[in-house]
């Protein structure tokens, strides 16, 4: 099917089943959800007896059906960590019962899951982590400290590595475990961020029970490369960047107590369409990536790309809330973005480290 | 919209193995003081391989190609830093079939009177060698042949010396209108802007290709320098910043010859953001080739005067940021 066949076939769909009043119900959202994955629209990637819609088509139909969902407000896929990165690595590493039991809930936000990477000693070097697992017959026990664990207060089950190979302090002795929050040997205490909400938490593993591994013993890292590929072009995401855009240009467009917009200084103006070229360009350089017209460089680069525009973004505005910063009605919002513009700069790898990545893997520097 | 189809594709694929071969950086350090930036060996080049004729209808033996396919071949020409007059005459085949002769466009200043050509016009690429220009009045395009009389293009300098640009000088020449009216005019200096910001995207992507190649290359403290995270990282953000580039003037150029209204924005911020990126490229790649990289005739300086070229010509990136703003309803 051709590009307009198929977006005229999708919008007829959304003004049969969907309406944007319905975006803040979840029992719609989710009805909703079900219905476009049995059409076809959602979950293409994964396989019918899991969950998905089992269409895998092309990446530009995936495309031109997301632009059309989000025209209308219609809710897609999630992008949270639990759908965009678990499920692709269950679907690559996962047994056939693994996937059989965690993909479907998963999909339907059954399930919720945080990730256990980080500790206190091992952030940018995550592969020095010491967190052990010790086989005892009926399954794992598994002991050690998590930190900096976005959503372990809500998450129902945590993906994590930790040292199986006790004479290893390296990559090579990692596995990768599922693992209950609920459970005895799980203590989750909340961290505070920059922004003065808990985001994150510090989850010590004190003897926590699993019987999941997933893929074989000792080659967790081989397994958690696919999730942080996964958390990468997530956290780079265009769509993101556009909807932070409209709302820097909606703050930009709003009158100011003697009746001007910040929009109609000249400065402004050029400092918000070189922002705009940006966001553009990220979003064209998803459809690049898709035609097979990028080279193993595009890819490495989406998340400091991201960072980039998410700091440009905050510094804008900044700029346009002037004393508002210190009390006034858009502090809240912004200040966040602001402040939120540098965990974008820290997790799932930081800045520096995606250099590395990026010298290392995209221009094949020798070290 | 952004895809290319296969002969696209085969013709970036042709001219990145062809033309950076042709232009090693001694010919080039020769052409920066030659006294013209006629480069006979990569003209042939781009004559037999067809692009000079891509744009030119198929009546008239060209390959009837729209201004998505000369930016292709303009992206690659930036990276091999073709001397001459391919842009003015690739431009001037969109308007009209130069029939084998040399063309180029004259679109620095928009003629008053449509009837008596006269007066002067800046910043004519390649105007030189070509025996057609194609010029904008009042009333739209015109070609004036430059062998009849009444017109000629004086001198040839500036800050790219290899794309020199040259005034051309009218005295009631005559002339033949093309088609499209005034309208046609703003199209064609869209279509200067895309071509302009495909060899900015094609410059900067040569930049990282000679900073990387020089810190691969290059040992001090007894081992190369691409080992070092200061040179590693400044590398990383400059990949950064090029590689997503070519999205944006590949939408630009598919709106030109959809005859879309969005082109003129779309134009105007590729050749705004990619020209300026160039910029930021060829500094970053002078400072990582230290002092070879300040050198007249090293290995960087063709791309430092392409840069500025590409950076002035036809809008500064703050002239085309406020025609965006504008587009955009935001003035």
């Amino acid at each position: 099917m051709d590009d307009e066949a198929l977006r005229a076939r999708v919008r007829a769909f959304l003004a049969a089943h969907w309406s944007a009043e319905d975006r803040h119900d979840p029992v719609a959202v989710r009805r909703f959800r079900a219905l476009a994955t049995e059409h076809g629209y959602l979950f293409g990637w994964v396989p019918r007896e899991l969950g998905g819609s089992g269409t895998p088509g092309q990446p530009l139909a995936a495309r031109v059906i997301a632009e059309e969902f989000a025209a209308v407000r219609a809710p897609g896929e999630p992008d949270g960590m639990s759908v965009a990165m678990l499920v692709p690595t269950l679907l690559e590493w996962g047994s056939d019962e693994q996937r059989r039991r965690f993909v479907p809930p998963t999909l339907t936000g059954e399930l919720t899951w945080c990730q256990g990477y980080s500790e206190p000693t091992a952030g940018s070097d995550l592969g020095s982590l010491r967190t052990t697992a010790h086989a005892d017959g009926a399954g794992w026990e598994i002991t050690g400290t998590k930190i900096w664990t976005s959503g372990a207060t809500e998450a129902s089950h945590m993906f994590l590595l930790a040292r199986t190979e006790p004479d290893t302090t390296d990559r090579s002795g990692l596995s990768y475990f599922l693992l209950t929050m609920a459970q005895p040997g799980v203590l989750v205490r909340p961290l505070r961020q920059l922004t003065g909400q808990a985001g994150f938490a510090e989850v010590t593993l004190a003897g926590a029970r699993t019987t999941e591994l997933v893929g074989e013993r000792g080659r967790g890292w081989e397994v958690s490369r696919s999730t942080l590929r996964h958390e990468r072009s997530m956290v780079g995401g265009p769509a993101r960047h556009e909807r932070l855009f409209a709302a820097l240009l909606r703050l930009a467009s709003t009158p100011r107590p003697d009746g001007t917009t910040a929009l109609a200084d000249p400065l402004v103006r050029d400092e918000l369409v070189g922002l705009h070229a940006l966001v553009e360009q990220q979003r064209l350089a998803g459809r690049l990536r898709d035609s097979g017209d990028s080279g193993n460089l595009l890819p490495l680069t989406a998340k400091l790309a991201g960072t980039v525009i998410a700091e440009r973004v905050s510094a804008l505005a900044l700029r346009l809330l002037d004393t508002d910063v210190l009390h006034g009605p858009d502090r809240t919002r912004w200040l966040h973005q602001w402040l939120g513009s540098l965990g974008i700069a820290i997790a799932a790898g930081t800045s520096n480290v995606q250099r590395d990545i990026i010298a290392a893997r995209g221009l094949g520097l020798p070290s | 919209m952004t895809g290319l189809d296969d002969a696209q594709w085969a013709l970036a694929a042709l001219l990145h193995e062809t033309l950076p071969a042709l232009l090693p950086p001694a010919r080039l350090a020769a052409i920066l003081d030659a006294d013209t930036d006629e480069d006979p060996a990569s003209w042939r080049c781009l004559t037999e391989t067809g692009v000079l004729d891509l744009a030119v209808p198929v009546a008239g033996g060209g390959a009837g190609e729209g201004v998505l396919t000369l930016a292709v071949a303009a992206e690659e020409a930036g990276y091999a830093a073709v001397p001459g007059g391919f842009l003015g005459h690739v431009l001037a085949t969109l308007t009209v079939d130069p029939g084998g002769r040399r063309a180029t466009v004259a679109l620095g200043q928009v003629l008053p009177d449509a009837r008596r050509l006269t007066g002067t016009v800046p910043f004519v690429p390649g105007g030189h060698a070509a025996e057609l220009v194609v010029v904008a009045t009042a009333a739209g395009l015109s070609v004036v042949d430059l062998r009849a009389g009444g017109a000629l293009v004086e001198g040839a300098g500036g800050v790219d010396p290899t794309r020199r640009l040259g005034t051309l000088v009218l005295d009631g020449a005559a002339h033949e209108p093309l088609p499209g009216g005034p309208a046609r005019v703003g199209w064609l200096v869209d279509a200067a802007r895309v071509l302009l910001a495909a060899d900015a995207h094609g410059g900067a992507r040569r930049c990282l290709d000679l900073a990387v190649a020089h810190a691969r290359d290059r040992e001090q403290f007894g081992r190369p320098i691409a080992g070092f995270q200061a040179v590693r990282h400044q590398l990383a953000d400059l990949a950064t910043a090029i590689a997503p580039g070519r999205g944006l003037y590949r939408l630009a150029a598919g709106h030109l010859d959809s005859g879309a209204d969005r082109a003129h924005t779309a134009a105007a911020l590729a050749k705004a953001h990619l020209s300026e990126v160039f910029l930021t490229a060829a500094r970053d790649c002078v400072r990582l080739h230290g002092a070879l990289g300040y050198t007249w005739d090293g290995p960087v300086n063709p791309w430092v005067g392409r840069a500025l070229f590409d950076h002035a010509l036809h809008g500064t990136p703050a002239t085309l940021r406020r025609i965006v703003a504008d587009g955009l309803g935001w003035g």
